[in-house]
């Protein structure tokens, strides 16, 4: 009998975390998210994963281990993507079954809900199905996912407000650009935002905007990116590229998608200085500080005419 | 005296081992126009694919722009990269970007653009490359092509399974470089076909020395690194080197015209319940299948940072652990020398051989 359902502090949770959330709260469960990531986090996931993997996915083992023991079900949801040219990255689609094969002698108990590009399915049927799962009836889980839904859009209203504010302002504005789950992390994105607002630039996020159009205005950079949301972020860079002095690119190495997106995109972005940064699991941010603080010297360099590059 | 001019286009595609052969024939004799066919792949390809290559792009990224860019150099007019359901879906994109900037001009088809479209689309851009297409040739041409690699994925297969047996030393070797010279070169379906039997029949008929029980290896993995010779440094021809016998699954034919990955899931339900990416369910299902018949090892291979395949690692070392059969992970990127391969391999096979004596 499931009764704490946990979820891993990781991946899709900064994205999609309030609808989860609410979603099982709503249907009566009570819900466990393990704490902020930290260097121990990263360290025990590191341990169990293949070398070669991802920073963002050693983390969320890491995620995982910490509510061991802790809840009854761990939701892992298996995200493909709804459509074919906005997947997800063939992570997503193994991470159930990743995570049962890498920890079989643990026996987690996994709570998932799996969706495909070629399922054509919506995420409301998905959603159905797993209230089914959990043996509530189509009229409560619709009920939930409903309710689940508008706090997710809620919330992301008011960050998008908070962010449109900011954008007024005056003074040096940097976007950080890259996947939700490494730009919000604290042990990854969230020492980058500290730096930046260290060195008094605003910093604007390219997950804070409204996501139907920003995924619109994609398909004007590329009609055959097969990733949505690498799609999400271009988009939101086009809009915030008129209010922003210059753009961090930030990647986990060694990402997929955005080894080959965030290379297209330095090659496409002429008008604004891009700095393009990988993290990984190195201990220290002196190295990164470093190079922030060049490249917002060389934003207040050219905002002075200094290079004379605008003649 | 007659002036003939060739004026039919060039088309290229980035190497994949000897399946150029069918892509040839299928452009050639399918929709009539001219195909760049490469020499094989060297050193200088690989530099040139991962200069102007992102860092951390996988390495069949690297190998395929290489390819392309020798064939604009080679005089082609047309580049065609294909998609998939990986990272390799943007290839065409950003390839077309880099070779834009690198300053050539050609017609760029990506055929991500094109895949899930209509046939009558699919028959529109064979028209873009040959206005005078005849859509009849392009059938047959078409089914005579997919009938040569398929045809050349059961020779190789035979290669593979027994040359490191072989009485007379290069015997196998001969019979099988005639058979992809002969593909090469052929025009029609009748000589492929003629080709493949006098092939087939000549390696059935070539003595062997077969041990009782000779040390056998399953090479499963990623797609393009598993098939094509250069990118994984001659693995197979390596390990027939040492005396094993070397099955491998993963070819063409396979995956796209028998085995349905919906149909294999169910079969390896033990380790996993969805398809954990485009290739992992013939990975698992074939290493599943190899520790089942009593393989000795198995050898998985991919490029760096290939995500679907490193997905499939963990299963793997659960199999292993099930079956007791030792596994061998490489992982390809541009290398300079296969020393380093050379040392693991020897290491791995002659911890196989002698598993093999304590255990039998």
């Amino acid at each position: 009998m499931i009764q704490t359902i946990g979820i891993p502090g990781g991946l899709m949770i900064h994205r999609d975390g309030v609808l989860w959330k609410n979603f099982f709260e709503q249907l009566g469960f009570h819900c466990v998210t393990s704490r902020k990531s930290d260097r121990q986090i990263l360290e025990q996931g590191t341990e169990r994963a293949v070398d070669e993997t991802c920073l963002p996915f050693k983390m969320y083992l890491g995620h995982v281990m910490e509510l061991m023991g802790k809840c009854d079900a761990v939701f892992i949801p298996r995200m493909g993507g709804f459509k074919t040219r906005e997947k997800m990255c063939t992570r997503y689609e193994a991470l159930p079954d990743l995570v049962k094969n890498i920890f079989r002698d643990e026996q987690i108990p996994v709570l998932t809900v799996s969706y495909d590009w070629y399922d054509r399915t919506t995420e409301e049927k998905v959603y159905l199905e797993l209230g089914d799962k959990l043996g509530k009836t189509k009229k409560e889980t619709k009920k939930a996912y409903i309710f689940a839904k508008k706090q997710q859009e809620a919330w992301l209203k008011s960050r998008e407000k908070a962010q449109n504010q900011l954008m007024e302002k005056e003074g040096t504005k940097v976007v950080l650009a890259g996947h939700p789950y490494v730009l919000h992390d604290a042990y990854m994105g969230g020492e980058l935002a500290r730096i930046l607002e260290k060195m008094g630039a605003s910093v604007l996020y390219t997950d804070y905007v409204d996501r139907d159009s920003a995924l619109k205005k994609s398909y004007d950079f590329s009609r055959v990116m097969p990733w949505l949301i690498n799609r999400e972020i271009i988009g939101a860079l086009m809009a915030l590229r008129k209010k922003a002095d210059g753009i961090v690119l930030v990647s986990a190495y060694p990402c997929g998608p955005d080894a080959l997106v965030n290379d297209m995109l330095i090659r496409r972005i002429k008008d604004l200085p891009v700095l393009s940064l990988t993290l990984d699991a190195q201990s220290g941010t002196a190295g990164v500080e470093t190079r922030i603080e060049s490249f917002i010297d060389i934003i207040k360099y050219q905002k002075a005419g200094g290079y004379g590059t605008k003649n | 005296m007659e002036l003939r001019i060739d004026n039919r286009k060039k088309v290229a595609f980035p190497r994949i081992n000897h399946y150029d052969y069918a892509i040839r024939y299928i452009v050639e004799q399918g929709i009539g126009a001219q195909f760049i066919l490469l020499p094989p792949a060297t050193k200088k390809t690989s530099e040139l694919g991962s200069k102007y290559s992102p860092d951390y792009a996988c390495a069949p990224f690297k190998h395929s722009l290489g390819s392309l860019i020798e064939a604009l150099e080679a005089g082609a007019e047309v580049l065609v990269e294909t998609g998939g359901l990986c990272r390799l879906d943007y290839y065409g994109a950003l390839q077309k970007e880099i070779i834009r900037e690198l300053g050539y001009r050609c017609d760029f088809i990506n055929l991500a653009e094109y895949m899930g479209g209509s046939k009558k689309e699919w028959i529109r851009l064979a028209r873009h490359i040959n206005p005078k297409l005849n859509p009849a040739k392009l059938v047959t041409g078409a089914y005579e092509g997919v009938k040569m690699a398929e045809y050349m994925d059961e020779i190789e297969a035979m290669y593979y399974r027994n040359a490191g047996f072989e009485a007379e030393k290069g015997s196998y070797k001969k019979v099988y470089r005639q058979f992809l010279m002969e593909m090469q070169i052929a025009e029609s379906g009748q000589e492929i076909k003629r080709g493949y039997q006098r092939a087939k029949q000549a390696l059935e008929e070539l003595p062997l020395k077969m041990p009782e029980n000779p040390v056998r290896i399953g090479v499963v993995g990623e797609y393009y690194t598993i098939m094509d010779e250069h990118s994984n440094q001659f693995l197979q021809e390596k390990l027939i080197n040492l005396g094993a016998s070397v099955h491998r699954f993963m070819n063409i034919t396979n995956c796209h015209f028998r085995a349905k990955e919906t149909a294999l899931r169910p079969r390896i339900r033990e380790y996993a319940q969805y398809s954990m990416g485009p290739t992992t369910t013939w990975t698992i299902n074939s290493a599943m299948d190899y520790a089942k018949q009593g393989f000795d090892g198995i050898i998985h291979v991919k490029s760096f940072g290939c995500t679907p395949e490193m997905d499939a690692i963990p299963v793997l070392q659960n199999i292993s652990r099930d079956y007791h059969i030792p596994v061998l992970y490489l992982s390809y990127d541009l290398q300079e020398s296969d020393t380093g391969l050379d040392t693991r391999l020897e290491a791995f096979y002659d911890m196989l051989e002698r598993k093999k004596k304590v255990l039998r």
